[in-house]
């Protein structure tokens, strides 16, 4: 039963005067007994007992006592964070940053794992299926188009199977310039598998999935709706122009619904059996041994991933025997949403090194947090010894004490959330322009209220539990008479202090050992020379199919573009490829044979290839070791030439030069090597260099193609003059993905630089806060030794030996904490291992370094505060007490 | 400190109730005139603590056993004075036969020969 605020007013004066009457009648009775005025007035109340306990107790009969208790206690709590406003400011922050940090990251985590395909129902359900080629250990690969129907119509195990891929198209029509869209060819289930309602109009029906090329329909995501189309619901119906056809929309998907790749968004859904019109690779929908799309299905209710394995697996053994030439040597395997590698899955192995950063920077707050208040409840003693002799009990305490916490975690909370905001926004926009439409969901939802709410109130407990305890546990009578705490109270609590410092020195350690992995990763990455010289070219994209060129066509738009960019002011020299080095993607494959070479039978011949303009290697720096690079003659009508990497050459004519040799890729015509180039690192740092080849763009034509212009000096000044030709020669052709080569070829690393960032962050942070915790255990010491240090320096002992001691006492808990921190290291840093490159998980040389540093810093935190015991007066010392 | 306090009340709650029910038996009366009634009539034995006697009162009110009112006193005071409810009488009757059972179950452990012989 609650009463409301009046009526408790009332109770309250009402009790005051109950007692009062008590007492007076008390009082007369006495005095009528012949006691004096004031001998009767004692007595009563001395009879009477305490006086607030009284009315403590018979107020909580009323059942509203626990709200007013909490009440009563935050507006003490918070009167007390506000007479140390430093101590207030300082924990506030360092509990920010701790749950900050977390929540930033859980942020991505739960983009990746909790909701990897937003708008999509039940995804835990949905696998992705691949085409694997059964003697080679590369990642597995896209799936034909009549492979995919094959899985569709004779698996058992899922309750649908749809395909999809990704396509660029030129939107021209509703607001704005012509503009480039991400869409993708899908099969007619698509929006049925993944159990997507559409906001507006409707999917695709079976009829238009079964006649080829005759229905150019279209369903367009909620985001293009209303940033291009106004959310005009009476767009269902009408058509909009893409790649020079008119397609007819027929719906608009729901708001978040972002397509089927994990971390990327698409704004189209066209069917597959379009391909043909919208794409100059769409002879391919199909031919049974192009790979061009991803297949996704939805297991049937009761079916594990494993009896799905087997199912695909089985199916794919078929498909080998039924379609020999195409499938041989194929087999098929699962793989969650989350985990295929065209996506965002590939950064969650980073992510949880970073989350578990976060974790230990967490952890060492709220132990320097847990310190201060540990601190600071050694000066309360007797403020609390006070209290207990005044009726309260411990638990009161207890409970008061956690409200002081209470208010901090929730101060840092809420600061915690606008640090995850600034952080989790800092680490999308740290994302570099990898040439797809990269965007995750990380909008601020319960589940991320959840955890910071969560980790809030755990940071509550841990940071004030203990402190609280402590503090509680004194003994009134010591505690008021010594103004301080009793002896044992004291050693105990300095020595819970320390062991706090040694759990913190043993956690920065074990950060700063992480970062310092991770630092050597990035330094000997960057030390890997990547073939080419990234300094100073400016990249800009262009894809010529969606504009109607067809080959002749778009081989001279190429000669006329590269004449005009050639001649801009600044712009050195230029040329074009289809894909320039360290792309995020695999790249173009075709199976190779290789005049007068025998392949061992298992022995996979698919080498990657880049499709290239005159003057490539020159513009890209890439030194030719033999041979000469294209020119303007190696066009259609010539002899077929190629250029082949060192690698390749060495392996497949060791000892010999390849010019001159003859090669043919993916059945086609005899093609002559006409040159050597040096290696290129064409996948980062990270990947060995494998057999790669170049053919040139004027013998085998590419739609999509990006510009490389070498400058004399800023790449960026040259970016308008380039705009300015492609727009004299197309003014409909749109450009995108403008960068500078340097930006290009550090894509690779991008992750290696985030973790670098955030792990040396978060070690420094680390590092401060162990430091600022050893400086004040080692302060507090000094500060309760002084009457000791006194006696010893009166007695002769010189500053230096009282320095020395002090410098002991730091340094021994210093390097307690450092030899765990160092055994908790070897122990858990081979957990990261995959991410790291050119360097052990136990790497010697990080790991002295790092102990090197954190002692030198442990040093100077003990040093300040115990050069103040050397200054010690032996006579005020031992006057003041 | 608090453990003791505790104890007393938690030791008198149930007994503590019934007395003060069976004070008010003979009539309303304020908190002070219960102590001393309680007091006078178990001989001085019994003291009863206002840091339990209150409390007992506003628990007792809240049970609805006893209602209370202020009103003046002989020595023109203002006082608030408890009051027996029908309720309270019921409840009352019940605490005294289970008091009863009680001191004749513990009288029988502690003196089971004068049990013996009464058989």
């Amino acid at each position: 039963m609650k009463l409301p605020l009046w009526r408790r007013r009332r109770r309250e004066e009402e009790l005051e005067e109950e007692i009062q009457s008590h007492l007076r009648m008390a009082i007369r009775d006495r005095m009528e007994r012949g006691e004096s005025a004031e001998e009767a007035a004692l007595a009563a109340r001395r009879e009477f007992g305490n006086l607030g306990l009284v009315k403590e107790i018979t107020r909580e009969m009323w059942g509203y006592r626990r709200l007013e208790i909490l009440l009563q206690d935050l507006r003490y709590g918070a009167r007390m964070l506000l007479k140390k406003p430093s101590f207030t400011l300082i924990a506030v922050l360092t509990l920010a940053l701790g749950i900050g940090a977390n929540t930033a990251i859980f942020t991505w985590l739960k983009a990746i794992y909790l909701e990897p395909l937003p708008g999509v129902a039940a995804s835990r359900h949905l696998v992705m299926l691949r085409s694997t080629l059964i003697k080679s250990a590369n990642s597995p690969m896209w799936v034909s188009y009549p492979n995919y129907k094959d899985y569709r119509d004779r698996n058992e195990v899922f309750s649908g199977l749809a395909a999809f891929n990704d396509l660029t198209f030129n939107l021209v029509d509703g607001k704005g310039q012509p503009e480039r869209i991400w869409g993708s060819l899908v099969s007619g289930n698509y929006f049925d598998v993944l159990g997507v309602r559409l906001a507006l109009g409707r999917t695709f029906t079976p009829d238009e999935d079964r006649a080829p090329g005759s229905h150019p329909v279209v369903v367009i995501s909620h985001r293009l709706w209303q940033r291009r189309f106004a959310a005009d619901p009476s767009l269902i119906g009408k058509t909009i122009r893409l790649n020079q056809l008119d397609f007819t929309v027929i719906g608009v998907a729901p708001e978040g619904f972002r397509g089927s790749f994990v971390g990327l968004e698409y704004d189209l859904w066209a069917l597959a059996i379009m391909y043909p019109q919208v794409s100059p690779s769409g002879h391919h929908l199909n031919l049974r041994g192009s790979h061009h799309f991803l297949v996704i299905g939805r297991l049937r209710d009761g079916v594990t991933f494993e009896q799905a394995q087997a199912n695909v697996q089985t199916i794919a053994a078929q498909l080998a025997k039924d379609y020999l030439q195409e499938d041989e040597g194929e087999g098929a395997t699962l793989i969650t949403p989350t985990n295929d590698p065209d996506g965002a899955g590939p950064i969650a192995p980073s992510l949880m090194v970073l989350m578990a950063a976060a974790g230990l920077v967490l952890l060492i707050a709220c132990v320097n947090v847990a310190n201060l208040l540990l601190a600071r409840a050694a000066g309360r003693s007797r403020e609390m010894g006070v209290r207990l002799a005044l009726g309260a009990s411990r638990s009161r305490l207890v409970r008061q004490m956690l409200t002081e916490s209470l208010l901090l975690a929730v101060m840092g909370g809420a600061g915690g959330a606008l640090f995850a905001l600034w952080l989790s926004n800092a680490m999308s926009l740290m994302i570099p322009p990898v040439g797809y439409p990269v965007s995750m969901n990380l909008a601020w939802d319960y589940r991320v209220s959840g955890f910071a709410v969560t980790l809030t109130f755990l940071t509550v407990l841990a940071v004030g539990l203990v402190p609280a305890l402590r503090a509680t546990k004194v003994d009134p009578v010591v505690s008021i008479k010594n103004g301080g705490g009793a002896i044992g109270a004291l050693t105990r609590r300095s020595r819970l202090r320390g062991a706090l410092v040694v759990t913190q020195i043993a956690v920065s350690l074990v950060s700063l050992v992480c970062a310092g992995l991770f630092i050597r990763t990035l330094a000997q990455q960057l030390k890997v020379k990547p073939g080419f010289d990234p300094e100073r070219a400016l990249l800009v994209s262009m894809n010529l199919y969606p504009n109607g060129y067809d080959e002749k066509r778009g081989t001279e738009f190429y000669r006329r573009l590269l004449e005009r960019v050639a001649a801009l002011p600044g712009v050195v020299s230029a040329s074009l490829s289809d894909k320039v080095p360290n792309a995020w993607s695999g790249g173009t494959t075709w199976t190779h044979e290789i005049e007068g070479y025998a392949p061992r039978p298992d022995e996979p011949m698919d080498i990657n290839y880049e499709v290239v303009a005159p003057r490539y290697f020159q513009t890209m720096r890439i030194p030719l070791a033999e041979g000469r690079e294209f020119s303007e003659e190696d066009q259609a009508h010539s002899t077929p030439v190629a250029i082949v990497n060192e690698t390749m050459a060495r392996r497949y004519w060791p000892g010999q030069s390849p010019v001159g040799k003859r090669l043919r890729g993916g059945g086609g015509k005899w093609t002559t090597i006409i040159g050597v180039a040096r290696d290129v690192k064409h996948l980062g740092a990270r990947a060995p260099v494998q057999p790669f080849m170049y053919y040139p763009l004027y013998q085998g034509y590419s739609a999509r193609i990006t510009l490389v212009a070498r400058t004399a000096g800023d790449p960026w000044l040259a970016l308008s003059g380039v705009r300015g030709a492609v727009r004299a020669l197309d003014a409909t052709l749109p450009v995108f993905d403008e960068k500078t080569l340097q930006t290009h070829s550090g894509i690779p690393l991008f992750l290696d630089r985030i973790m670098v960032t955030f792990l040396s962050a978060f070690g420094l942070l680390a590092l401060t806060l162990a430091a600022i915790g050893l400086y004040g255990v080692i302060a507090y010491s000094v500060s309760q030794r002084t009457r000791e240090i006194g006696i010893r320096m009166a007695l002769g002992a010189r500053g230096l030996d009282v320095l020395k001691q002090m410098l002991k006492e730091g340094m021994v808990l210093a390097l307690i904490g450092m030899a765990i921190g160092l055994a908790v290291s070897f122990a858990l840093t081979r957990l990261t291992e995959s991410l790291l490159y050119g360097v052990s998980p136990t790497d010697a040389m990080t790991f002295t370094l790092v102990s090197l540093l954190l002692a030198a810093i442990a040093l100077l935190a003990c040093y300040l505060p115990a050069r103040r015991a050397t200054k010690v007066d032996p006579m005020i010392a031992l006057r003041c007490e | 400190m608090k453990a003791r306090y505790q104890n007393r009340i938690e030791l008198l709650q149930g007994t503590l109730d019934m007395i003060v029910l069976q004070t008010l038996q003979w009539g309303p009366q304020h908190g002070y005139g219960i102590s001393q009634a309680i007091r006078t009539n178990s001989s001085e034995v019994l003291q009863v603590d206002t840091g339990s006697l209150y409390p007992a009162l506003h628990r007792l009110e809240r049970q609805k056993w006893i209602s209370s009112e202020w009103t003046v006193s002989e020595n023109n005071q203002r006082v608030k004075v408890y009051r027996l409810t029908a309720a309270g009488k019921k409840h009352l009757a019940v605490e005294r036969s289970r008091w009863t059972q009680l001191t004749e179950a513990v009288e029988g452990i502690l003196n089971p020969a004068r049990k013996e012989s009464k058989a």
